[in-house]
């Protein structure tokens, strides 16, 4: 009878053990389709805890701190612009327009050999401030004396200094929507964008017409997009010079089918040499973080590279930027980072990478091998359960 | 007979949950032939985990 209770009371509580888990795995699972980091607390808190800035409560304490002239807790990381604004609001608010010139005049000084770059094409909003003046990370330091130079790569900024930064969170304007445009020759991106993207892809494979076609399906044209040159992010895709038209007509012949689209350019109208030299224009020299990735091959990709200006005409290129490395992704997982790359560069610091190098991609990885890794062994069961049915029939 | 038949049951069931769990949590990710194995073989694995927790218990 004792043996009984007892056995029903392990039962018991080995059921309770196993909900408990149930329940755990698919809060931490829903948690990660809603791309939350995971962080202290319960599962189901972690997207709360990261946009609680944007709570009304949270809200209304902030407004009393900045009234009060205090700084408010860092715990915006995640936050939009307008609470970085308010931080820099709170540091010092009659300064704030001398310190916005900071970065403005850095970024001139980083590209000074890039005509487009300098110029203030279709930025009226935000001043005469030009869009390489808006770093997606912090200048170098926080005084306006901190200024790049384009041979010498400065240290590359920590996430925490670019978002405390005042001038970066008051210069910077959110990036909105992201569009591909083509790139036939160097240096003549078009000015004006908040953000300049290019898909580099080395060398003609499976891969990189996936890459590209999965870019064309996912990501709108640059005629397409709908918010204002500053807020957008241009992706630009190099093309061989004169292939431009053949470009236009593929894509008119293609029409929904960007898999045939991404094929054609991959083999035969992409400028890979384009992407290496401006990879090698990255390299020389390479930033800290990039130190191991450029003394590797180099022969994989594809690859995403991320600045504040155009950089195609930029003898070296120094850091901040995003610099995603393509070459270990599942090709079916191409997707998914695209998109959490559109997520990482509408992120006040780009460079952060907090969006791209997350659990869930890494999962998703893990998953797509096993699952290749299943895939021959399936067939193989198949075969044998067919030529047994056959020996069986004969 | 019967174990084998809620074996299947159960397993199809979770194999499921997985596929869908899956396709909602990485939707821009084209569910093949190898995420519908994988899934069957996790399904499966769950069930035989949970029917040796269950009789570990039962016959305890």
């Amino acid at each position: 009878m004792v043996v009984d209770a007892a056995g029903r009371a392990m039962w018991r509580s080995v059921a309770a053990l196993l909900l408990g888990t149930f329940v755990l795995e698919m809060t931490v699972l829903e948690a990660f389709a809603r791309n939350c980091p995971p962080r202290r607390g319960y599962p189901a808190d972690w997207c709360n805890s990261s946009r609680s800035v944007e709570r009304p409560d949270h809200r209304k304490r902030a407004r009393k701190v900045s009234t009060a002239g205090r700084r408010p807790a860092s715990s915006g990381e995640h936050g939009p612009t307008r609470n970085l604004s308010t931080t820099s609001g709170v540091k010092s608010s009659p300064s704030t327009p001398h310190v916005t010139s900071a970065p403005a005049k850095s970024g001139i000084t980083s590209a000074p050999s890039t005509p487009p770059a300098t110029s203030t094409p279709r930025v009226s909003g935000s001043g005469n401030r030009p869009s390489v003046a808006r770093p997606p990370v912090s200048p170098h330091g926080s005084g306006s004396d901190a200024v790049p130079s384009v041979r010498v790569a400065p240290p590359l900024t920590t996430p925490e200094s670019s978002v405390s930064s005042p001038a970066a969170a008051a210069a910077r304007l959110p990036i909105l929507e992201t569009g591909f445009s083509t790139l036939t020759e160097r240096g003549k991106e078009a000015g004006g964008y908040g953000l300049y993207s290019y898909a580099l892809v080395v060398s003609d494979s499976s891969r990189s017409a996936a890459f590209l076609a999965e870019l064309f399906r996912s990501t709108p044209s640059i005629h397409d997009t709908a918010a204002s040159p500053a807020q957008t992010n241009i992706f630009y895709v190099p093309l061989q010079k004169d292939k431009l038209i053949d470009f236009a007509a593929e894509a008119r012949l293609s029409g929904g089918d960007p898999a045939r689209l991404g094929e054609i350019v991959s083999k035969s109208l992409y400028d890979h040499r384009m992407a290496r030299a401006l990879i090698d224009q990255i390299c020389n020299p390479p930033a800290e973080s990039m130190r191991r990735l450029c003394q590797s091959d180099l022969s994989r990709g594809p690859y995403i590279f991320t600045y504040a200006a155009p950089a195609t005409n930029l003898h070296s290129v120094p850091p901040p930027y995003l610099f995603v490395d393509l070459s270990d992704v599942h090709h079916h997982a191409f997707g998914e980072l695209l998109s959490a790359f559109r997520e990482q560069v509408k992120r006040q610091d780009v460079s952060d990478r907090a969006r791209i190098d997350t659990l869930r991609l890494r999962v998703l990885g893990t998953i797509l091998t096993a699952a290749d890794w299943v895939t021959p062994v399936q067939r193989a069961i198949a075969d044998i359960v067919h030529s047994a049915g056959d020996s069986a029939g004969k | 007979m019967k174990f084998g038949a809620t074996l299947t049951v159960f397993s199809i069931v979770v194999a499921v949950g997985y596929g869908v769990l899956f396709s909602r949590i990485y939707p821009q990710v084209e569910v093949d032939g190898g995420i519908v194995a994988l899934c069957a073989i996790l399904g499966l694995v769950t069930c035989l985990i949970v029917a040796g927790l269950w009789n570990l218990v039962v016959n305890r």
